[in-house]
């Protein structure tokens, strides 16, 4: 093995120009997918946190009394999907408010009754498919003593949308850039070989089984692709640790933003995807041409 | 055909015929070799002479007849199994077919780094044979750097390393020297005496010398016009 890697290596350095092209194809085409993970990873996460962890408000009806709250929990329970149910009496909603909005309560002290309604805090267990919790929501929406349901489906609804959308035309460039990468490979492959040609006939003059021969290659291959993955992961690396404070820094006074670098077993997943590109690229180029 | 001396045959051929389209490059030759034999396939240019040799090492498949090889039948042969049929000869070439890009050194070692020897075995078989040769000081040069009849040593270097049973030559001298060529004949009769098998084509017939075991195998128009021994 060392012997063939040694063999790779050599013939990488023998054609630096052709090989330099088709790790950074593959270095660009990594940037790309690794930017729209990195973009769907931190988004989600954002979104998810926005979401109140698929937290939500149950408005109950004026007509609700504290004595039909047991059979108001059993109803919501059949609903399913819903993991923690909390109930906030009118009377601790108003104190609530009063603590958030701190010195501007003073209008509250002039209200003859309790403004606001009875409600139910509650946490849903999966609430990563906004359309589900939209479901969830209407069928709660139409219980009897429920008036309204709150979950974030104004703006958020909207956001989850458009990034659901996002996400398809992400994984769709990614499979076209990917596919690029993958023929441009197979392509230095094909020309490397016909380069050899001469010393590959004499090679199987002399007894080289086809595994000798393609050996040196699929490992020429593995390298790119690896080489291909590291550089752009780095290239990401260095765009985000550009710009991702000053993002953090202008926004977080708007919107809760915390933007991370993709986590290790996504990095791993990267550069496994990579090397499996510049392999795979060989491994289609010399199945023809060894026919 | 030559009466057997009892020992098994190192070649058998038996009605080989090779067509290119509606041209016959051999057609029904028959001949057997014994181990230890000189061969010299002698003709004139284009009489099938490389042909002949091309099908001994499955460079061609016949399109009738058989050859055996050590009792092994070429047309049962798999490209599977076909790099282990190689690796039983040793190959010269009028053209030497030395990888330009590679040392003298690794142009030898190839043969026996495909066969997965290790460096140690290899590192000392190769300066062997290029001492044997007159080349262990070129070891390191590359072929563009040699003289032709530099590179055809290093070609019969590389085709005995793997102390091969059979050596084939296909016109070995052809584009060397009447100095050069003579030392490359001296390198394979040196061979030949350690009890290797060689066929050698060329259509220079006062290449011919004396021989213990040597016959003259004469192609003409792809057709085997006949066998002689080798007289001195």
């Amino acid at each position: 093995m060392i012997r063939f890697l040694s063999k790779a290596l050599t013939d990488i350095r023998s054609n630096r120009f052709l090989n330099i092209i088709t790790i950074m194809t593959i270095a660009l085409s990594i940037l790309l997918v690794s930017v729209f993970m990195l973009f769907f990873e931190n988004t989600g996460r954002v979104l998810s946190a926005w979401n109140q962890g698929g937290r939500g408000m149950v408005y109950l009806s004026y007509a609700f009394t504290p004595a039909m709250l047991p059979n108001v929990k059993e109803q919501l329970v059949s609903i399913g999907g819903i993991e923690k149910i909390v109930f906030i009496p009118k009377t601790q909603a108003l104190e609530r408010l009063k603590k958030e909005m701190g010195a501007k309560t003073s209008f509250l002290s002039t209200l003859q009754e309790n403004p606001l309604p009875d409600a139910l805090e509650i946490t849903m267990t999966d609430h990563s498919n906004f359309d589900q919790i939209q479901k969830r929501a209407d069928r709660i929406k139409a219980l009897e003593m429920v008036d309204t349901v709150e979950y974030g489906q104004g703006w958020l609804g909207r956001f989850f949308k458009l990034f659901n959308l996002f996400k398809m035309t992400g994984y769709a460039m990614s499979g076209l850039f990917l596919m690029i990468a993958l023929f441009i490979t197979a392509n230095t492959v094909r020309l490397a070989f016909y380069a050899r040609q001469t010393e590959i006939e004499i090679m199987r003059l002399v007894g080289a089984t086809d595994g000798f021969i393609k050996t040196p290659f699929y490992v020429e291959g593995l390298l790119q692709g690896f080489l291909g993955g590291v550089l752009g992961i780095l290239i990401l690396l260095s765009g985000y640790l550009t710009l991702s404070s000053g993002i953090s820094q202008n926004l977080s006074a708007y919107v809760y933003l915390d933007i991370h670098f993709l986590s290790w077993q996504a990095v791993a997943i990267v550069l496994f995807s990579s090397t499996f590109l510049g392999w795979f690229g060989c491994f289609i180029s010399l199945k023809q041409i060894l026919k | 055909m030559r009466a057997s001396s009892g020992k098994a045959n190192i070649i058998r051929l038996f009605n080989v015929t090779k067509r290119y389209g509606g041209k016959l490059a051999l057609n029904n030759i028959t001949f057997d070799i014994e181990p230890g034999e000189f061969i010299f396939i002698s003709g004139p240019s284009g009489a099938g002479k490389s042909t002949l040799l091309r099908v001994l090492y499955l460079a061609e498949r016949v399109s009738e007849g058989q050859i055996l090889i050590d009792g092994m039948n070429l047309a049962r042969i798999s490209s599977a199994k076909l790099p282990f049929l190689r690796r039983r000869f040793g190959m010269v070439f009028q053209d030497f077919k030395l990888i330009p890009s590679r040392t003298v050194f690794e142009n030898v070692a190839l043969v026996l780094k495909v066969a997965g020897e290790k460096p140690f075995y290899i590192k000392k078989k190769v300066m062997h044979v290029l001492r044997v040769t007159g080349m262990e000081k070129k070891a390191n040069h590359l072929p563009p750097t040699l003289s032709g009849g530099e590179q055809q040593r290093v070609a019969v270097a590389r085709a005995v390393v793997g102390e091969p049973s059979i050596i084939l030559a296909d016109e070995p001298t052809g584009s060397l020297d009447s100095e050069s060529a003579q030392r490359v004949l001296d390198l394979l009769l040196g061979y030949h005496q350690k009890g290797a098998t060689i066929l050698m084509a060329s259509h220079n017939i006062k290449q011919m010398d004396c021989f213990s075991k040597g016959r003259n195998i004469v192609i003409e128009d792809g057709k085997l016009k006949g066998i002689s021994t080798i007289l001195c």
